[in-house]
């Protein structure tokens, strides 16, 4: 008799609503515990190391009416973790790009180098090491993210597991960053749901 | 409890267990010996650091296998999944055992917990103080397991230079590799390690923790309470955003981000909201340069000493330092302080050095641990890898073991000798089990209702030339089913000894109720075990007492052993031998006379480990049995063991095995001593296997685990009107096991199983899935559920089972447990059309506290 059958048979039984009750609150208690509004995902990269992240990305922006009345400077960001051979690392992946034709206006190649950016949590500001920050993760073959378009700057800026359960406690998180020329852009986020409480499952004590 | 959650019904117990037997129903069986017994499952860990990696050795009473464990991870709370490989006497299941072990301070441990529900699986869950990275090793012998902590110094609590301080338990005499003198080569080769350790740091230190912002200038007002390690300190930095200037307060600077954080953890209390950041070079010049934050913060810096004073003449500094030592030996605290204090307050010079030790230990003997560990820090931060330097290092971590337990121990007030600390341990845990079986449509039968409450009591006082231990563990059930079946009421007596060790003389011995599982020795005993540790390679064992066979037996003098046994440790380095005799009798006639040897070697990465033990009355080998570990590239793990042994062991007591008589002198009445001996041996089967298994770490979060065993158990005679029992041919066992972590959610394991296993008789496939989901810091669950179905080779009968189960660990502070735990079994068996079904249910709930 085949299994399937016979498992089947066995839950036919008088004790079979039994089994299945349990199995089903099992199963709910599973889904409760794990996937439910839970927007982290895990997988493994095609290298063997691991990466979590969040589902979606969050959007800043700034606007220069200066330059173009409808465009817009974006910023893509979403904090990651990778463990990679047993070391974790965390990072904020910025996804940089823009609506606004520089070229045109400007005459330029573009957006000047960013040479340090913050976040602000509530106001504080929290340093991203701008120094060590890198365009493609180390020990992951394919990029998490991608920003709306192919001309976009990738970058990815270490944080320290602290500076994750930092940003988690805040309940406003903006962006700031300063570049080569010395002016200083403040990033509102695009959505109105600016809390990253998600950071802290990705990096628990 | 009511039992008309189950039903009641009057069907004999026997007639169950035939059943659930028959039926193959592991649960039903177990359930009807189940126990919650707070057990010696450890018999020691032992722990012993170099720099900031701590190596802990657990020893386990009965072999294991290591299956799964949380390893490579940062985590506060590290688990190991094993099996266990054998009974060892223990006929029950739901063991659970917690330690604080000594010593444990040096690998940032809370706590060490063991526990098994049914089945053979284990668990062992080590709590740590700190976030910690943790990796779990085999031991070759399969009684222990290796774990290497990897921790990152914190100001207030880790020294700042590597500390060597193995922390001894008493001398366990059970086990050869973690002897005195294998302790005293560790010594060695850590003092070794820090001589050829370079004096100065390579690695810039640029990690910062930002323990405040404001947007109000920080003033006085902050004054944080915590040890600031020398060379780090706390500065100002400010940052402006737009019109907004926000001032910060840095503690700098840390070699790495994960030192950074781990002092944070420490920090964490005070300052809730601080981080770890990666700082500019500027903001270190800028840091160093600008005006100290002492006045504002508090003692911040050390300060230098000597400045803007003469050095002392080489005359002024040895008399100084002679009444230095002079005071200091007649106990007058005060003046030498003072001396101290004037040496110290000059430039540095030759008496510098020994004048700081002195104040650390003037500090101590007077009560003041934190200006002790101040000097003593100082002291390493400046001297080093000098000889001193490890004297003193020992001296600090005793004082910050000794810190960090005033809890557990009896010391007196205000007495700071070593000499006096005793320390109380111990934990007290209480659980109620209720079985209940059906079968069919009959009502369900409660075949265990019952309440085990268990207790364990340590102490132990640690002397310069005396240590002192003694143990208590003991239980009692109370059986509240009203029949007269398992388990009825019983007091379970596991450990009740006393241990004495002289280290002058290399003498130790323990009294009283105690394990021993080598040296021919076949389990737990009444007696003496002395150990004379002749040399550092050669130690001479003797021991004598009454066998115990069951933990609720009280003691038994018809049998009787005496043995005697040598070491012979780190012969060319890597191989320890023991060779051993024992005797044993029973009721006035030989009941064992072995001769044997166990050798052990420790390689790189390799182990082994052989035993022989051959009976020279019998003149038939027991046992001979071979295992190997081979770890490759430190993460992948095989494994291979091959033995052949009598199983039962052979003893002339085998003989009364099938017999109506009681005692061997009943059987005299009988039979001839000869024939005795001749039963004995006919009883006394052969049992041969080869096993083989593979651990293999996939990635952090993914493990598979393979083990296939052979096995085969020769045919027995028919003799003494005990019917023969025909060869078993060849069994045959594949388990593959593949444990993830953090699955769904960070902190979580599941460990998913496919069991294969042709028993001759029959074959059976399982599938079974087992989790644990943790729920914020105190509560975890653990649902389970398995999967099997078994096929009868003779009448085409088969089973089906279905064992669903679901615990719920929930732990308030750090030293209670309540636990619940709940499953059924539900199984379908079909034979010739014909079907029926039995149903089992079981509840576990309790409590466990350690102090």
């Amino acid at each position: 008799m085949p299994l399937g059958r016979e498992v089947i048979q066995a839950l036919s039984g008088r004790s079979g609503a039994v089994v299945l009750l349990v199995l089903i609150a099992l199963l709910v208690a599973g889904c409760s515990l794990g996937i439910d509004n839970r927007p982290l995902t895990t997988y493994l990269d095609t290298g063997s190391a691991t990466l979590t992240r969040v589902s979606l990305p969050f959007v800043f922006f700034t606007q220069d009416s200066v330059r173009a009345a409808h465009g817009r400077d974006f910023l893509h960001v979403a904090p990651l973790q990778t463990n990679v051979a047993g070391q974790r690392r965390w990072w904020l992946w910025i996804g940089a790009w823009s609506s606004i034709d520089r070229g045109a206006t400007d005459g330029g190649p573009g957006w000047p180098a960013t040479i340090s950016a913050q976040i602000l949590v509530d106001g504080e500001p929290m340093e991203l090491d701008a120094t060590t920050a890198v365009t493609q993760l180390p020990g992951i073959s394919a990029p998490p993210y991608s920003a709306p378009v192919t001309t976009a700057v990738n970058l990815y800026f270490p944080l320290s597991r602290s500076q994750v359960q930092h940003a988690a406690r805040g309940t406003r998180l903006a962006l700031r960053t300063t570049q080569a020329d010395g002016e200083s852009l403040l990033w509102k986020p695009w959505n109105a749901d600016t809390r990253w409480t998600h950071f802290e499952e990705l990096a628990p004590d | 409890m009511s039992p008309v959650i189950f039903g009641v019904s009057d069907s004999p117990a026997a007639a169950l267990q035939g059943l659930a037997w028959r039926w193959g129903f592991p649960l039903v069986a177990g359930t009807l010996l189940a126990i919650a017994a707070r057990a010696d499952e450890i018999e020691s860990v032992l722990i012993a650091r170099t720099g900031n990696v701590a190596d802990v050795e657990i020893r386990f009473a009965c072999p294991h296998q290591l299956v799964a464990s949380t390893t490579t991870a940062t985590v506060t709370v590290g688990e190991v999944t094993l099996h266990r490989l054998e009974t060892c006497g223990v006929r029950r299941s739901n063991l659970r055992e917690a330690t604080r072990p000594a010593g444990r301070q040096l690998a940032a441990i809370d706590l060490v917990q063991y526990s098994m529900g049914e089945g053979v699986e284990a668990r062992l869950k080590i709590t740590f103080d700190r976030a910690v990275v943790v990796s779990a090793r085999q031991r070759s012998d399969r009684r222990g397991l290796s774990l290497a902590v990897r921790m990152s110094s914190a100001p207030g609590t880790a020294p700042t230079t590597d500390i060597q301080h193995p922390a001894r338990t008493l001398p366990d005499r059970g086990q050869a590799t973690l002897s005195a003198e294998r302790l005293a080569r560790v010594d060695e080769r850590m003092r070794q390690s820090q001589r050829s350790r370079p004096l100065v740091p390579t690695i810039t230190p640029d990690y910062a923790i930002n323990l405040r912002s404001s947007r109000d200038a920080l003033t006085a007002g902050v004054k944080p309470s915590i040890g600031i390690t020398p060379g780090q300190m706390l500065y100002l930095n400010e940052m402006s955003i737009g019109d907004v200037v926000w001032h910060r307060l840095r503690l700098g600077f840390f070699s790495s981000e994960m030192d950074a954080e781990a002092a944070l953890v420490l920090l964490r209390e005070a300052y809730p909201d601080a981080w770890v950041t990666r700082v500019s070079a500027a903001e270190r010049s800028a840091a160093a340069a600008g005006p100290p934050t002492a006045t504002a913060m508090g003692n911040v810096r050390l300060p230098a000493p000597g400045a803007n004073k003469t050095p002392l003449t080489e005359a002024e500094a040895a008399l100084l330092l002679a009444d230095l030592r002079a005071f200091v030996l007649d106990q007058n605290y005060e003046r030498a302080g003072a001396i101290a204090g004037q040496i110290l307050d000059r430039p540095s010079g030759s008496a510098t050095a020994t004048a700081l030790e002195l104040l650390g230990l003037i500090q101590e003997r007077r009560g003041d641990a934190a200006g002790a560990v101040t000097s003593y820090r100082r002291y390493l931060a400046d001297y080093s890898g000098t000889e001193g330097a490890i004297r003193v290092g020992q001296r600090l971590a005793a004082l910050a073991t000794a810190r960090d337990k005033p809890r557990e121990s009896l010391r007196s007030q205000g007495s700071a000798e070593r000499d006096s600390t005793w320390e109380l341990q111990g934990g007290l845990s209480q659980f109620y089990r209720l079985d209940s079986v059906s079968f069919g449509d009959e009502a369900g039968s409660v075949s265990q209702s019952a309440f085990y409450s268990d207790a364990d009591l340590q102490l132990r006082r640690d002397g310069e030339r005396f240590s002192m231990a003694s143990r208590a563990t003991v239980g009692y059930t109370h059986d509240l089913s009203g029949r007269n079946v398992d388990p009825g009421n019983a007091t379970r007596v596991y450990n009740l000894y006393a241990d004495l060790a002289d280290r002058n003389l290399g003498l130790s011995a323990r009294l009283g109720r105690q394990a021993l599982r080598n040296q021919g020795v076949l389990g737990r005993f009444d007696g003496a075990y002395v150990s004379w540790q002749a040399t550092p390679s050669y130690r001479l064992n003797v021991l004598a007492g009454y066998p115990v066979y069951s933990y609720e037996d009280s003691v038994a003098t018809q049998r009787v052993f005496y043995g005697a046994s040598i070491d012979l440790l780190e012969l060319l380095d890597r191989l320890d031998v023991n060779v051993y005799a024992n005797v044993q009798e029973i009721d006035g006639v030989n009941d064992r006379q072995a001769l044997g040897t166990e050798l052990r070697y420790l390689g790189n990465g390799r182990s082994l480990v052989a035993a022989v033990d051959y009976d020279t009355g019998y003149k038939e080998l027991n046992n001979v049995s071979l295992l190997g570990n081979w770890t490759l590239d430190g993460r992948v793990t095989f494994s291979a063991s091959a033995d052949r042994r009598r199983t039962p062991y052979l003893t002339t007591e085998g003989a009364l095995a099938g017999q109506p008589a009681g005692t061997i002198q009943d059987l005299l009445r009988s039979y001839s001593e000869a024939e005795i001996r001749q039963l004995a041996l006919d009883r006394a089967g052969t049992q041969q296997s080869i096993a083989v298994g593979a651990n293999w770490p996939l990635s952090e979060r993914f493990q598979l685990g393979l083990d296939a065993t052979t096995s085969s158990y020769e045919a027995t005679p028919n003799s003494g009107g005990v019917r023969d029992t025909p060869d078993s041919g060849t069994l045959s066992y594949a388990y593959v096991t593949l444990m993830a972590s953090s699955l769904l959610r960070e902190g979580d394991i599941s460990i998913f199983g496919l069991r294969y296993a042709d028993g001759g008789e029959s074959t059976s496939q399982s599938v079974f899935v087992d989790a644990r989901y943790p729920i914020g810091r105190q509560l975890r669950l653990n649902p389970k559920l398995l999967i099997s179905r078994r096929e009868f080779n003779v009448g085409g009968a088969t089973d089906i089972l279905i064992r669903p189960g679901l615990r719920l660990l929930y732990r308030t502070g750090q030293h209670f447990q309540f636990e619940l735990e709940g499953g059924g079994e539900f199984g379908n068996h079909s034979s010739n059309g014909e079907t029926s079904n039995a149903t089992a249910y079981y509840l576990y709930v309790g409590y466990s506290a350690d102090f």
